[in-house]
């Protein structure tokens, strides 16, 4: 119905206001930063998982702070905070199962293992179309499935580079992501300050 | 035309719903689960006057509920859509499209 389309297109409105702070990109660049740093150092494991849990909370404070009181506060409907959640959960079971496969075949030490990480960026690259998906859905801006598909395009690139060692492609591509993404983020986030100064609250006209 | 008349008639819109800024402030809180003041001023352009004139009629005829919360320290206002602001809104809009749909 046309009334339904009006209300998506409100809910898309809104829910894209509440991504100008650029703190997703932030959190996403970290992410791909501690990935990286987990194939020079296994234990960074752990940060990755201590900042998953931590973020939500790191992420709230951060908009009480600097977020809220420029915007204003705005609470998302529930069936849309649903398919948000069903669709995170999607983005981390595959990303604990990527992970897990890691491990596993790091443990095994074997060939595969080796060949395997050649092709991992081009993985990342399809993480990403489909986070870019799932931003275009929930917004329906088409520069986040444009994005998608250049970092899709860009992984597949890094995988056809000649470098020595094939953990490279994956060092070399997420180091670029990550730095990209909380570039992006900052930039975002200082230009969402700089546009909406802190006014007092509910003044008169 | 009796009021039993008038209730019969099928097509007989919301008059205070028709408001173009009151539908505007439903349709907004309809998508939502809360929002605060200050976002809704500033998403739907309007002046606080004007925004907080609508926003008390709309809170008399129960369509929506005002709160005052804090949010870390500092207090906001926030509005919520009420099952009756959301039942009226669901009757308006199908009303709505019916009439619309006659000119098809």
């Amino acid at each position: 119905m046309l009334e339904d389309k009006g209300l998506n297109q409100i809910q898309k409105k809104i829910f894209k206001s509440t991504l100008k702070d650029g703190l997703v990109e932030i959190f996403q660049g970290l992410l791909i930063f501690l990935c990286v740093i987990v194939l020079i150092q296994y234990y960074f494991v752990f940060i990755i998982i201590v900042l998953n849990l931590l973020w939500k909370n790191i992420s709230n404070r951060l908009k009480q702070k600097y977020i809220f009181p420029r915007m204003g506060y705005v609470e998302l409907a529930d069936n849309h905070q649903l398919r948000m959640k069903q669709f995170n959960i999607i983005f981390a079971t595959t990303m604990i199962i990527s992970i897990i496969c890691f491990f596993i075949f790091v443990l095994m030490n074997s060939i595969g293992a080796i060949e395997l990480f050649q092709y991992i960026p081009v993985m990342m690259g399809i993480g990403f179309l489909g986070k870019s998906i799932y931003y275009y859905i929930f917004t329906g801006v088409w520069k986040y499935l444009i994005i998608g598909i250049f970092a899709c395009l860009f992984s597949c690139l890094f995988v056809s580079m000649p470098f020595l060692h094939s953990t490279d492609h994956l060092f070399y591509c997420g180091m670029v992501f990550s730095t990209l993404f909380i570039v992006v983020g900052i930039t975002k986030f200082l230009r969402f300050i700089h546009n909406n100064p802190l006014t007092n609250f509910e003044e008169i006209d | 035309m009796s009021n039993k008349t008038k209730l019969q008639n099928p097509l007989e819109i919301n008059v205070f719903l028709h408001n173009s800024i009151r539908l505007q402030i439903i349709a907004q809180l309809y998508s939502v689960k809360r929002l605060d003041m200050k976002y809704l001023r500033d998403f739907l352009n309007l002046s606080w006057g004007n925004l907080s004139f609508h926003i008390t009629k709309l809170e008399e005829k129960d369509y929506v509920t005002i709160k005052k919360d804090y949010i870390g320290k500092i207090p906001y206002t926030l509005i919520q859509i009420t099952e009756e602001g959301r039942k009226q809104f669901n009757i308006y809009r199908k009303k709505m499209s019916t009439f619309l749909n006659l000119f098809k």
